[in-house]
This record gives C-alpha cells, structure tokens and sequence, in this order.
C-alpha cells in the first residue's frame, strides 16, 4: 500500500508538471491558433536561466529566470512572430519558424552550457509521511501547478483579457472584426505562457536534471495532455494531464518503460480517430 | 575596358595562385620522410565531451613524450570533433581524410566507428580507437584498445551469480543496441532468479525504483548509459533508506563518474557498490604529469588516450601495410596497461570486480 501512496505521489508530480505545460501551450494555441513549438524552448530557457542565475541568487533566482524567459517572449513575439503574422504566413510557416526558434533557442543553450546534464540547486532533503518518501521540491510542484490552474481558471473567467481570450479562440477573425485588439493579446499571451513553461522547466529540473534538449520531450507531453481534453480550452488541461501521467505510470508498472511513450501515443491516436475534438469539448460548438 | 577587366584577372590570378599553393601543401603533407599528420577524432562537445577533451589533453602528452626520444619524426596532430553522433562524425571523417589528408587516426566515438567501419576499412588508414567496435570486427586496419564488450558482462554475471542473492534486478536501456547486448549478455549468464527492468528517462527511473524496492529485490545489476544510470541509481538510494540493496555497475561507472557526481552530489552514497574495472597499468606517474601539465586530475580513458596515440605514432611507417602490422605486433606498458591485441586487432586486458570505497573506485 505504502508503495502505491508512493506512485500516486509521483504520479501526481509528473502530472502537475504536465499541467503547467500543458495549460502554457494550450492559451498560447487559443490565440496563435498553430502549434507553436517555440513554446518549448521557453522550458530550457527557465530552467538554465535558474541555473545560471542560481549561483548568485539561490532559489530566489526562480523570479529573475521567469522574468527573463517572458522577456525573450516578448521580445521574440514582437520582433518575429508578430512580423510573420503581418506578412500573413499560414499556419504551417508559423509553426515551421516556430521550430527554428526552439532549434536556435537548443544550439544556444549547447554552445553556452554544453549539452551535458546539469543540476539545479534544491533542496535534497526527503521527508517520509508514513514510509512514502517525498522530498519538498515534489510537494511545491504539486502545489504551483494547483495554484496555477486556479489563478488561470481566474484570470480566463473574471478578467475582460479572458473574456477577449476566449472570443478569439472560438473565431478569431470576428473577434477582430469586434476590435479586440488580437496582437496585444497574442503578446501577453505568449509571455504569460512562456512565464508558465520556464516555471515548469525550473521545476522539473529540480526534481529530476536539465538538458539543452527538455523542452521539446517535454512540450510533446504538454500538447497531448492539451489534445487529450480540449486544445483550445486551457482551463481543463490538468485533466489531460492527470490521464497522461496515470497512463504512463501504470504503463511503467505493469507492462515495463519501453512502452511507455508507445502507449501514450497509441492512446493519442484514439482519441484524434475518435474524438478529434478532445475527450471535453461539446462537439456542438466545434468550429467549421 | 582594361579597367574593367584588371580586377577580374587579378581575382583569377589570385585563386589559381591560392588553389596552386594548397594542393602543393597537401600534396607534401603525410608523404615526406620523417613526417606524419595524424588526427584525434573525438566527442569534444555533447554529453562525453569531458571526456573526449581529457583524451585530448592525454594525447598531445604521449606525442610530447614521444617526440622527447623521437626527435626525426615530425608529428603534426589535427583535432575534430565528432560529439560522438553519427552525422557529425562523418563529415569530421570525411573532412579529415580528404581535406586534412591525414594518415592515421585516433577516435573513441562507437557510433561513428560503427558507421564508418566499412569506409575506413577501404580508405586503409590506420584507425585506433578506445570505443567499442560492435560492427564489422576482423583482421583489418582497425584496432580497438579497450577489450571485446561482452566479455566482461559475462564475467560480472558469474561474479554476482557467485553471491546467491535471492532475487536480482536488472537495469537497462533498451534505445542503445550496446546496452541492449550487455543485457542479453547479463541474462545469459547468470543463472538465478532476476527482473529486467527497461529506464528511459527520469519517469521510468522514479517507477522502475519504487517497483523493485517494493518487491523486495536484494540486488540491482545496472548497465546503463551516463544519465538513466545515476538518475535510477539516485532514485533507489532515495527509496532503499535501508541499504537493503547491492548494487553492480558494469565499466559505466567509471565512464560515467562525473556525471554520477553531478546527479548523485555525493559519489560516497556509492559506497560498497561492485564495480567491472580494467586491471590496469600503473596509472600514478601518468595522472601526476597529467594534473602538472593541466591542473586538473585526468579524465577517465584519458590513460588509454595517451597509450592509443602513442600506439598510432609508433609503429609509423611511410608503407601503410607496414604501419597497420607494426601497430598489430606492438607490445609495451602504458599507463593503461599492456598493450596487445588478438589477431582481429582488440585489446587483451586482464578484468576485476572492485568495490566503490570513501566515495571513488581505485584498484
């Protein structure tokens, strides 16, 4: 028993990690509306700005390691994709130079850190709750990502910027035409989810190690876990990534490790044969 | 109209001039009396590039001890990185035989050297490399200075057989064929009860170890690679709060020990681990002159990169045929221990199972 508490503790961390991702790219697709890879890179970009800013700062660089990822969003946003936008490029350009971004954003963080594992300083130490052993960094990610959903789910109900969120995710060309100003939106969105993604990054790497290559294995999790329920409706994510995280889990203990990617993607396929919508999404309101 | 042509001759002149010199150059280099340019082909970025930069470091020694008795041989050294990836390693390859013109190489990638393995075969370049050979090995032009892989899995499943543990799990990654042989070696070899347990990534790492310390294993055989090794290893000293565990590594761990430190923190949680470990020659002197020269202590294999250089330089002669057979018959103590090879040019080296003790693995 002692040893399921222990997997469903596990369990739970991988899925809060998967949340945070998840939710990101989720409000990043409901405004962008293509998938937008260069979501990932901003997982690495946290995770070795902590690093790097860690060393003089402690745990407290988590503040300017997120700072600086939505930085580079903004900055990104601004001066490349909103230029590309400009120019009208479809959805596949975008998500192709969405590609480059994270690629350049990888050689980067190679070139500058090699592409060795790194470790990020936490705190090691473990606590054992009735013989289930966790350590702090696991119990603080369960509890960001709870935070997280429920600041979101916030900010997307209460907030006119997600009454506007949620009008361009269901038609962005009449939101346009209702003069919500679409590029703003896209900008804070992309830095919000950005913000999010560096926080996971950060997260992750202190629970586990970091490489210049963890957002892209990491965001493919995030954007299963977001087609799992809804792609376009960030407030449900967790679900996905609940299903996602038991999923694998269960996979790794019963079946072995090797199938567990196997197993998820098998899962994803289902779904998109079935429910191409997302297991929550109504299929009355689906888009034509 | 002369104006408008003078630039466009100069530039011609200056190309056939720039292209006369270089083929002059290259043609001279590698043919000359009492000269050689050789190359070190090696993972100086990506997850070995520590290592590939002490085998580095370990080389351009032996040709300075080298050329301290050997004054008449020029020796010229070209270094390339190949991040011990495939696509990179070709082009590094191809670079180095047809622009650099080299005559003889030393490398350590796997990947690289299964991948080429044909193609160097027919280039006849005299190839050392401290890497496994897990494609193509024969009597040829290639020679590795490392010993046949699966021997000393066999030998480490004999060894844990010998102390009749109850049940035995086996770690492994099923994405690399040569861990994937290790296993199958493992397996093989040892004959009483054991699991096979597939680790990935940190996920499966965290899994696989809550399910073997649930399930009352008294043993863990890990034959890994350089991050799923310390990331499971790491996650079973979490669980295992008891020491209830053994732990065996293949050569891995001492591959892999800086990256065990890093993920690990403290190599002492290592402690009373078995290890494979290569009897060795007298490492001492060679790791004294290595941390004099560049101020830190050598990597691991950087022994067998002095030893594998000063192989390749040795036998050198002019005469390919000549050069390949001398490096074939070659007997000397390096650091690394004796160097010998069987007829299809792999390292004879005596094996031992040592224990980790005060947090390093010494003999």
């Amino acid at each position: 028993m002692v040893y399921f508490f222990q997997i469903a503790i596990d369990t739970l961390v991988l899925a809060s990690v998967y949340t945070l991702i998840g939710t990101g790219f989720a409000l990043r697709y409901s405004i962008a509306k293509y998938l937008d890879l260069g979501y990932g890179a901003h997982i690495a970009i946290g995770a070795y700005a902590y690093f790097l800013f860690s060393e003089y700062f402690g745990v407290v660089a988590i503040l300017p390691a997120v700072i600086f990822s939505v930085t580079v969003a903004y900055a990104s946003e601004r001066f490349y994709f909103a230029k590309l936008e400009d120019k009208k490029s479809s959805p596949m350009v975008m998500m192709i130079a969405s590609l480059g971004f994270m690629t350049l954003v990888q050689a980067i963080i190679a070139i500058f850190f090699t592409s060795s594992v790194q470790v990020l300083h936490t705190d090691a130490s473990v606590i054992k709750i009735y013989d289930v052993v966790v350590t702090y960094i696991k119990i603080i990610t369960i509890a960001v990502a709870f935070s997280a959903v429920i600041l979101l789910n916030l900010v997307f109900t209460k907030t006119k910027f997600g009454k506007h969120l949620i009008a361009v995710s269901d038609n962005k060309d009449l939101a346009q035409t209702s003069g919500i100003p679409i590029k703003k939106l896209s900008i804070i969105s992309a830095s919000i989810a950005a913000g999010v993604a560096a926080l996971s990054g950060i997260l992750y790497g202190m629970d586990t190690i970091i490489t210049p290559f963890i957002g892209l294995s990491l965001l493919l999790s995030g954007i299963t876990a977001a087609i799992l329920v809804n792609i376009q409706d960030p407030k449900k994510v967790y679900i996905g990534a609940l299903i996602l995280a038991v999923i694998q889990s269960l996979v790794i203990w019963f079946i072995g490790g090797m199938w567990k990617d196997a197993a998820v993607f098998l899962l994803l396929i289902v779904i998109l044969l079935l429910r191409p919508e997302g297991l929550l999404r109504r299929r009355g309101i689906r888009q034509v | 109209m002369i104006k408008k042509i003078a630039p466009v001759v100069l530039l011609i002149a200056l190309g056939v001039g720039l292209v006369s010199f270089f083929s002059n150059k290259v043609s001279n280099e590698g043919s000359s009396e009492g000269y050689v340019k050789v190359a070190l082909l090696l993972p100086l970025s990506g997850p070995f590039g520590g290592i590939g930069e002490g085998i580095k470091n370990a080389s351009l020694m032996a040709v300075e001890d080298y050329k301290l008795t050997n004054p008449n041989l020029q020796v010229d050294i070209v270094v390339e990185d190949d991040s011990f990836e495939v696509v990179k390693g070709i082009s590094a390859y191809n670079k180095l035989t047809t622009v650099e013109k080299v005559a003889g190489i030393m490398m350590i990638s796997t990947p690289v050297l299964d991948a080429l393995h044909e193609e160097m075969k027919e280039d006849g370049l005299p190839i050392v490399s401290i890497g496994l050979q897990s494609e193509g090995v024969g009597p040829d032009n290639i020679f590795q200075t490392t010993l046949a892989p699966i021997a000393p899995i066999e030998f480490l499943a004999q060894f844990v057989d010998g102390k009749n543990h109850q049940k035995v799990a086996v770690i492994y990654t099923n994405t690399l064929p040569a861990i994937n042989s290790f296993h199958d070696a493992f397996v093989q070899n040892y004959s009483k009860s054991k699991a096979s347990f597939v680790v990935t990534d940190a996920q499966t790492a965290r899994n696989v170890a809550t399910k073997i310390v649930s399930e009352n294993f008294d043993a863990v055989v890990i034959l890994q690679d350089a991050v799923a090794g310390p990331l499971v290893t790491r996650e079973l000293k979490t669980l295992d709060t008891n020491n209830e565990l053994t732990y065996y590594y293949d050569l891995q761990l001492a591959t892999s020990w800086t990256e065990y430190k890093k993920i690990l923190g403290d190599t002492n949680k290592l402690n009373d681990s078995y290890t494979l470990s290569i009897k060795g020659g007298d490492t001492s002197a060679f790791a004294q002159q290595y941390e004099i020269k560049y101020g830190v202590p050598p990597t691991p294999f950087a022994e067998y990169g002095y030893d594998s250089t000063l192989l390749l330089i040795k036998g050198y002669d002019q005469d390919t045929t000549v050069w390949v057979s001398n490096i074939q018959n070659d007997r000397f103590v390096g650091p690394s221990g004796e160097m010998a090879f069987d007829e299809d040019g792999v390292r004879l080296q005596e094996i031992e199972v040592i224990v980790v003790e005060n947090g390093t693995i010494s003999q």
